[in-house]
């Protein structure tokens, strides 16, 4: 026995789990000290982390019905044990001061008024109102008046619900997820090129690649914990080589190897040129080629997703079109032959010398080439462009689907692949990547919701950008938005955003658990069980599916988005939202609630209380009386099961780290579209695409278009709009965590110094930042850790009081939608002169 | 709140090899933090014992922010109150 000071244990406890994240032997003093749950009062579960796209595991240690410490999971093959400063304080998310406990409306006199101030309401009076709304809007407008605004954060279930409540149960497909500013070109791209939407590989890739090449990704600050993957396949293999290209500098650069800075927009020249270096140097895979592989060539001149009248719309010849011609292998040749080396360095201002040493990391066959990126491809006007120019270059080379060689779209949110995406929570989509448009694919979902013929309507809904036009212009009347600020996230809000939702024709609800920008623009605000308040499931990045249990119990009255969806559904009959002609040619349906022909339809509620965890509380399956969680997830599973997105049965993911779909006999798949790793491809075939008919991938030619707006003698900068690693997105969240909100108070604009030098400013000069849209007030930074060239600002979005979407372009990849926040033009002047 | 409250922690640092040295000597610059193990690869363990958690993320940043230092990850986290000694089985 021996006497130690309880501290001196924690901290041997600190040093054994940071040691055997390092994969480091444990030191003597620490390697006798076990976690002794007696001594330490705490109980640990494992739960996903609710911010980036990378999906860490976390432990989370919980005390008299508290969060109180986490550390990253040891025994997630995600993360490792490791965890970055945003995930380490994931414990006190949940315990901002500001946070909503109750149910709040905008009233005057004691009743409903658009300009009155926000009371105290309990749920029955938020949803009578809120039904009234519907009520009316449905009977005057029809399906199309009204719309819902989700996002990547809703866990599978919430999405699920979600989006079977609107297009089923309202018949409207006016819902879109936050996922829209985020992935949106990243799915674009994949069903155009594959016909099936998520990467192909997984992170195992990180350690077995020899070159990695960032495409205006700065994984340093966005994706940390793979960022560290990185750092340590680099630093143990002194071959692999690491390629950071982007707008501007930043953390990333000092790993790299090869750093370039391209002019924006000019992304598109690089990977052209590389396409021709490649074929040039006749390093094409052509058996790969021939066997595996169409070329096709899309149309262009496509505008840039505007507004009709807009006049850049006006002037396109071929406004929103993704139609494409088959090419040959030659023809393609030829297409891309004028992106020269040299014209390469033109437009995009990156010597040729550099772009050589990335084409050649390309162009080598015995170099496994990792391509990886996020926002600065996705928010782009020709998104969905870019992501299939990405994958040219791997299927000329035939580097895709094995072990290193993999072209790899990371995302921004927990659950943009596992709910947003796989779920279907997008205006066009249904789960498993079928689409509204195909009758087909409306059959097979209400088969499985066991709905009449015709329920699901046959119209693309109105898109996150359009969604707010809508409200703007009236079109939109009633409007629920879960789990987001898109006030703050959206394009252009002084002129779009915020006058739809204060329009007084419109009903704005905002589920949140804090009164953000959004929540202070609406008329009720739904206070919201977030995280680990609930028994939760994400999808993360590669493929991997998540779940957690409530650990502790929300503040106040507050419920979970799924809670309030299907408790809302409860307060609508058959006959107040479908067509006559439905109910006549199916009677069994009249008289029924929407809670009763969605939720409570002998499959969602086919799994009884008894079947949840006796260690854990669960509040929505105790008020609904089944394990509605299990039941959203078997019946949203049946979609995908036997059609290449196999998830395993529910109770799995609860023991499991999280599996990578398609889960099919219990094994998960690491590389798709692989004889031998993917149990999809045919026997024979080596790789099969089994996302197109033929099995074959599509090599796109496409051309550079510019941006729609470029900087000019009145607005000389580029503006680029990003996140700082403390902050995650709106800092809706991270800006209520004192430490967080100190470490980077305030958004900055970060400057090259000559330009400031020119303007007559310094480091710390309050500047007035401005477009044709809306201004803000900032400060400049020269020095910090983001170092744009002359001609470019960054400037962070985190920042409530800085709104720099005032001043942003609402303008959208014609294909994917998605709005392209990282350029348009600015003027910068010296403020108090 | 206690007012005697420690907070321990562990960092991961990811360094360049080639700048450990530099590395090593700024981290001992840093108040509370304590390099218990490294290795030449460029991993170095830190732990801090800071009376806030403020400081954590101010050190943290100040770690992630220096030259050669690729990343940063913290690792464990745990507020203590009490201040009692226990004794606890040191056996294999």
């Amino acid at each position: 026995m021996v006497a130690i000071t309880r501290r001196d244990m924690i901290k041997a406890q600190a040093v054994a789990a940071a040691a055997a994240a390092a994969g480091l032997p444990i030191p003597a003093a620490a390697q006798n000290l076990v976690t002794d749950a007696e001594i330490t009062d705490l109980k640990w579960s494992k739960a996903a982390c609710r911010f980036c796209g990378t999906g860490c595991s976390i432990m989370v240690a919980t005390k008299a019905g508290r969060v109180v410490a986490t550390h990253g999971d040891a025994e997630a093959e995600v993360n490792r044990g490791l965890n970055c400063v945003k995930g380490y304080f994931l414990s006190k998310i949940m315990y901002g001061q500001d946070r909503l406990t109750q149910p709040l409306l905008r009233k005057r006199d004691g009743e409903f008024h658009k300009d009155g101030d926000f009371e105290p309401v309990s749920w029955d009076e938020a949803f009578d109102i809120m039904a009234e709304k519907w009520k009316a809007t449905l009977k005057a407008k029809g399906p199309k008046g009204i719309g819902m605004f989700g996002s990547g954060q809703w866990t599978v279930w919430e999405g699920y619900a979600a989006s079977k409540l609107m297009k089923a149960g309202f018949r409207s497909n006016n819902i879109d997820p936050n996922a829209r500013h985020c992935m949106a070109s990243a799915v674009g791209g994949f069903m155009r090129t594959f016909g099936i939407d998520e990467p192909m590989g997984c992170y195992d890739d990180f350690e077995h690649a020899d070159a990695f090449v960032l495409w205006g990704s700065n994984m340093a600050e966005m994706h940390p914990i793979l960022w560290t993957r990185i750092a340590d396949r680099r630093f143990s293999n002194p071959h692999v080589k690491v390629a950071v290209l982007s707008t501007f500098k930043h953390r990333s650069f000092d790993l790299a190897d090869i750093p370039g800075i391209f002019t924006p927009q000019t992304d598109m020249v690089l990977l052209n040129a590389i396409a021709n270096y490649i074929i040039q140097n006749d390093a094409v895979n052509k058996d790969f080629v021939s066997k595996h592989v169409n070329f096709r060539k899309g149309e262009t001149d496509i505008g840039y997703g505007l507004r009709d009248e807009h006049p850049l719309q006006q002037a396109a010849a071929n406004p929103n079109s993704g139609k494409s011609d088959p090419i040959s292998f030659e023809e393609f040749a030829e297409f891309v032959s004028e992106y020269t080396l040299e014209k390469a360095e033109e437009m995009s201002g990156v010597p040729i010398a550099t772009i050589e040493k990335i084409a050649k990391l390309y162009a080598d066959p015995n170099t496994k080439v990792m391509s990886l990126w996020t926002m600065g491809v996705n928010q782009h006007t020709r998104g969905v462009w870019t992501n299939n120019m990405l994958y040219n270059l791997h299927l000329l080379t035939g580097k895709i689907s094995t072990p290193g060689n993999s072209p790899f779209s990371l995302t921004g949110q927990p659950s943009a692949c596992g709910t947003a995406r796989e779920v279907g929570t997008f205006s066009h989509r249904l789960p498993a990547d079928m689409v509204v448009k195909n009758p087909e694919h409306r059959a097979y979902a209400e088969k499985i919701w066991k709905l009449p013929e015709g329920t699901v309507p046959d119209w693309n809904g109105a898109h996150a950008v359009v969604q707010n036009r809508k409200l703007k212009d009236g079109d939109i009347n009633c409007y629920w938005v879960q789990v987001n600020n898109n006030m703050q996230a959206a394009p252009n809000m002084m002129e779009e955003g915020l006058p739809g939702y204060r329009n007084p024709d419109n009903f704005i609800v905002v589920s949140d658990a804090y009164p953000t920008v959004t929540a202070e623009a609406a008329d009720l605000v739904l206070p919201t069980a977030m995280w680990v308040e609930k028994e939760g499931a994400y999808g993360n990045a590669e493929r991997r599916t998540q779940f957690w249990h409530q650990l502790v119990d929300a503040p106040g009255v507050s419920k979970s988005d799924m809670w309030q969806l299907v408790e809302f559904s409860k307060r609508f009959t058959t006959e107040e939202v479908w067509p006559a002609e439905i109910l006549d040619a199916n009677p069994d349906y009249k008289g029924k609630t929407l809670f009763e022909v969605l939720y409570a339809n002998g499959q969602v509620d086919a799994f009884p209380l008894e079947q949840t965890s006796k260690d854990y509380a669960n509040h929505e399956s105790e008020d609904f009386g089944f394990y509605i969680q299990k039941g959203l997830f078997e019946e949203y599973a049946a979609f995908g099961r036997g059609h290449a997105h196999d998830l395993a049965p529910f109770d799995t993911y609860h023991e499991v780290r999280g599996l990578r779909w398609p889960v099919v006999d219990g094994k998960e798949t690491k590389w798709r579209f692989k004889e031998g790793s993917d149990p999809y491809v045919t026997p024979g075939s080596d790789f099969e695409f089994y996302g197109k008919k033929d099995g074959k991938a599509v090599i796109f030619a496409l051309p550079y278009e510019p941006a729609p707006e470029s900087p000019d003698e009145e607005y000389p900068f580029w503006l680029s709009t990003g996140r700082v690693l403390e902050h995650w997105h709106s800092g809706s969240m991270t800006q209520r965590v004192p430490e967080l909100y100190k470490a980077v108070p305030d958004a900055l604009c970060y400057m090259h110094p000559d330009d400031a030098k020119a303007l007559g400013l310094r480091r710390g000069s309050a500047v007035k930042v401005s477009s044709r849209r809306g201004e803000i007030h900032t400060r400049v930074e020269t020095r910090g850790r983001n170092k744009p060239p002359k001609g470019l600002v960054f400037i962070p979005w985190f920042d409530a009081r800085q709104l720099i979407n005032k001043v942003t372009l609402d303008a959208t990849d014609p294909l994917s939608k998605q709005t392209d926040f990282k350029k348009c033009a600015i003027k910068i002047e010296a403020l108090g002169a | 709140m206690p007012e005697d409250v420690i907070h321990i922690s562990s960092l991961l640092i990811r360094a360049d090899p080639a700048l450990m040295h530099y590395v090593l000597e700024e981290i001992a610059k840093v108040p509370n933090a304590e390099v218990p193990l490294s290795d030449a690869s460029g991993k170095i363990i830190v732990t801090l014992e800071t009376p806030s958690e403020s400081e954590i993320v101010d050190s943290l940043t100040n770690l992630q922010l220096l030259d050669g230092v690729v990343s940063a990850a913290l690792i464990y986290h745990q507020a203590d109150s009490e201040t009692a000694e226990i004794t606890i089985r040191n056996s294999k």
